[in-house]
């Protein structure tokens, strides 16, 4: 991809990898929910759920240091003033385009990462005092799982909050004639929706993302089985 | 210093309020009520150990399937009026809807009867079946009743 392709030419702004994620976390979020309504009593499969989504949300966040640039936390994580003024804008009416997250979609990302780590790590000591418990309860006193298990339960309903803040602007962007949806499955955006003079978005392996993926697996495995040896 | 002054201060509330919510309860009607869904969820957690995680002792069965089946018959009287206040995580609803948590009761008592009738047999995936059962109805009366 150069700078010299014609003005209407499609831009390569999300690596698969990233792309894979986002939909594999909609699909999990999703399927935690139904599996906790209407699944089996022991919650085998909301708990394989959330092991799956630990696994996810640990890939992310090394893919946030070692993937594609609009994957990294450094390149779309700016500080609270740039989030003021690009939310400023927004009010004014103004229509700003970006490669990759907006400063407020960055830190929405964070948001979402922050409370679903919360929802897994949680979920390990959880109870719901019938059949399932947490692999790691055992750890924990009887008051923290029952304490644990309370915020669980809570922050499903901040996650859902998140969720349709999220759903929300996108919705709102796409009104604005800014399809971030597309993007997202197809990875690129059209040259003329991009801010003019972008440069080429430095492109990571879809290898080096298997191996992390992997490695985020190892990673979970561990801080989860280990504590029974 | 003012800053301290007013993380300490933060501190100490944040403190206080998670503290009182786990202050021992002392109101008898919530102690006994607690005490019979404990003897509940041990016979369930002790059927779990026997039927999923290998635990050898399938002559076991029909007595933890017993003791559900009994927990139920002190329900009844384990909901006197007053008992809503303490450290409960009983919702007030379920003195506002006795109907629906009759239907509740009694479908889970059917549940109870299933899996004492199951437990009696030799034929183990009829009991694991009821055994779920029974955790469901648990589970649909929680949802609707227990506070998150």
């Amino acid at each position: 991809m150069t700078t010299s392709a014609r003005s209407d030419a499609a831009v390569k702004v999300w690596d698969l990898p990233t792309r894979l994620f986002h939909w594999c976390l909609v699909l999990g979020v999703i399927s935690a929910f139904v599996a906790r309504k209407f699944g089996d009593s022991m919650l085998v499969w909301h708990m394989t759920n959330g092991y799956f989504m630990l696994v996810l949300i640990v890939f992310r966040l090394l893919w946030g240091f070692f993937g594609s640039t609009t994957a990294r936390f450094g390149a779309f994580l700016t500080g609270p003033g740039a989030v003021i003024a690009y939310l400023r804008g927004i009010f004014r009416g103004e229509h700003r385009s970006f490669v990759g997250h907006n400063p407020a979609g960055g830190w929405s990302v964070v948001a979402l990462l922050t409370i679903l780590a919360m929802q897994g790590v949680t979920g390990l000591f959880a109870s719901d005092d019938i059949l399932a418990k947490g692999p790691l309860a055992f750890l924990v006193s009887e008051r923290t799982v029952a304490f644990v298990s309370t915020l669980h339960r809570w922050s499903a309903f901040a996650l859902i909050a998140l969720v349709m803040v999220h759903v929300g602007a996108v919705l709102f962007h796409l009104k604005q004639g800014d399809n971030l949806i597309v993007p997202m499955i197809t990875g690129c955006k059209p040259k003329s929706c991009l801010p003019p003079g972008t440069r080429a978005v430095q492109m990571r392996g879809n290898l080096l993302a298997l191996a992390l993926f992997a490695l985020a697996g190892v990673v979970v495995w561990l801080a989860i089985a280990s504590w029974k040896w | 210093m003012k800053k301290l002054v007013l993380a300490i201060a933060a501190a100490s509330v944040t403190a206080v309020t998670a503290l009182s919510g786990f202050a021992d309860e002392t109101n008898p009607a919530i102690v006994h009520r607690q005490g019979i869904y404990k003897t509940m969820a041990g016979h369930m957690t002790a059927m779990k150990s026997i039927l999923f995680l290998g635990f050898d002792a399938p002559a076991d069965i029909p007595f933890h399937a017993q003791g559900i089946l009994d927990g139920f018959g002190h329900m009844g009287n384990s909901y006197p009026p007053g008992s809503d206040k303490g450290e409960t995580k009983a919702k007030p609803e379920i003195w506002t809807q006795p109907d629906k948590v009759k239907q509740r009761a009694m479908d889970a008592v059917a549940a109870a009867k299933e899996l004492v009738k199951a437990a009696s047999g030799t034929d183990k995936g009829a009991t694991i079946a009821a055994f779920k059962t029974m955790g469901e109805k648990c589970k649909a009366c929680h949802d609707d009743f227990r506070k998150e």
